[in-house]
């Protein structure tokens, strides 16, 4: 991956985010990254059933999902949001997630999602990726470079 | 024409966020570091404070030894969050082993098992290093590996006691 240029500016203050997360002090926490990192239009939504109506209704600029605990629900949202031909069709969705098995590399492509950030994570190394996945366009969720390896992988379906 | 799933995402819509960077008005990469780090210092007393309710309800669960579905998910969501809040707040061996915790309810849960004892290890290990100043960095590691060879030892065990 190249690295956002040191020094390059942004202004994100306009921008729309929708932040998906059923722990509430996880929540809190990336509301206050969100707005260090100068996010001012920020949604919050701790169950996946009401963020799948939101995006149905709403258009935002960015996207941060962690599937956990229903992980195969947020992989249809966000299948949903790719395929539904809706005004989020484009946003990049970032998965953020503690639970990081391996099988989650290959279940991000497929849904759709464009990157994996696992909790706990540096504040640079998330602006570094919401500037990545700024930049990127066309065909989503293929920028997960590592295949899942073969064999055995511990915790391979959580719930 | 037929066009794949995969085809009509080659065609996706713009990326809107792609219009918010190099605007007049905007920040620094190093500006927003610093700020986005000064927002967690706001919420490290209600992030320990979570941590260690978790920590408690853990260890109710051993204390009960409810070995039902319901109770490994609830330890596996306790676990989670631990694993996820600990490490950014300077609790970084914590996170591992809670960590280990999640992988240790999948491993018992996808065999169809439990074991009390391999979850009250991991209590104590995670109890230990809430305060990691109190034991040494090979003592840390030491309870780290432990358990990371607790849960290797049973993925390759037979069954226990059924989880009902």
């Amino acid at each position: 991956m190249m690295p956002a240029p040191k020094g390059a500016s942004f202004n994100f203050t306009k921008a729309s985010v929708l932040i998906i997360d059923a722990n509430a002090l996880f929540l809190d926490l990336l509301t206050g990254v969100m707005q260090g990192f100068g996010f001012r239009r920020i949604q919050r939504c701790n169950d996946i059933e009401a963020a799948a109506l939101l995006l149905k209704t709403r258009a935002f600029d960015l996207i941060l999902i962690d599937p956990y605990p229903n992980n195969e629900r947020a992989y249809q949202v966000i299948r949903d949001v790719r395929d539904g031909g809706t005004a989020n069709a484009g946003a990049p969705i970032l998965i953020v997630t503690g639970h990081t098995y391996l099988r989650l590399v290959a279940d991000t492509r497929q849904c759709g999602a464009d990157f994996v950030i696992a909790k706990p994570f540096s504040m640079g190394g998330l602006l570094e990726r919401v500037l990545f996945v700024a930049k990127i366009e066309g065909r989503r969720g293929g920028l997960l470079a590592p295949e899942a390896p073969a064999g055995r992988v511990l915790g391979a379906q959580p719930w | 024409m037929v066009t794949t799933p995969e085809e009509e995402r080659e065609e996706a819509a713009p990326n809107p966020l792609k219009s918010f960077l190099n605007v007049p008005g905007g920040i620094s990469e190093k500006d927003a570091i610093q700020r986005a780090t000064d927002s967690l210092e706001m919420i490290r007393h209600n992030a320990l404070e979570e941590i260690d309710d978790a920590l408690s309800r853990v260890a109710k669960h051993v204390d009960m030894g409810d070995d039902s579905r319901a109770a490994a998910h609830d330890l596996h969501m306790l676990g989670n969050s631990v694993s996820s809040l600990a490490g950014m707040f300077g609790l970084p061996q914590l996170g591992v082993a809670a960590y280990c915790l999640c992988e240790l309810v999948d491993v018992l849960t996808s065999r169809g098992v439990w074991d009390r004892e391999a979850v009250m290890i991991h209590y104590d290990a995670m109890r230990k290093l809430r305060e990691p100043r109190e034991i040494s960095p090979e003592e840390r590691e030491r309870l780290i590996d432990g358990l990371r060879k607790v849960t290797l030892r049973l993925s390759r065990a037979p069954a226990v006691r059924a989880v009902s």
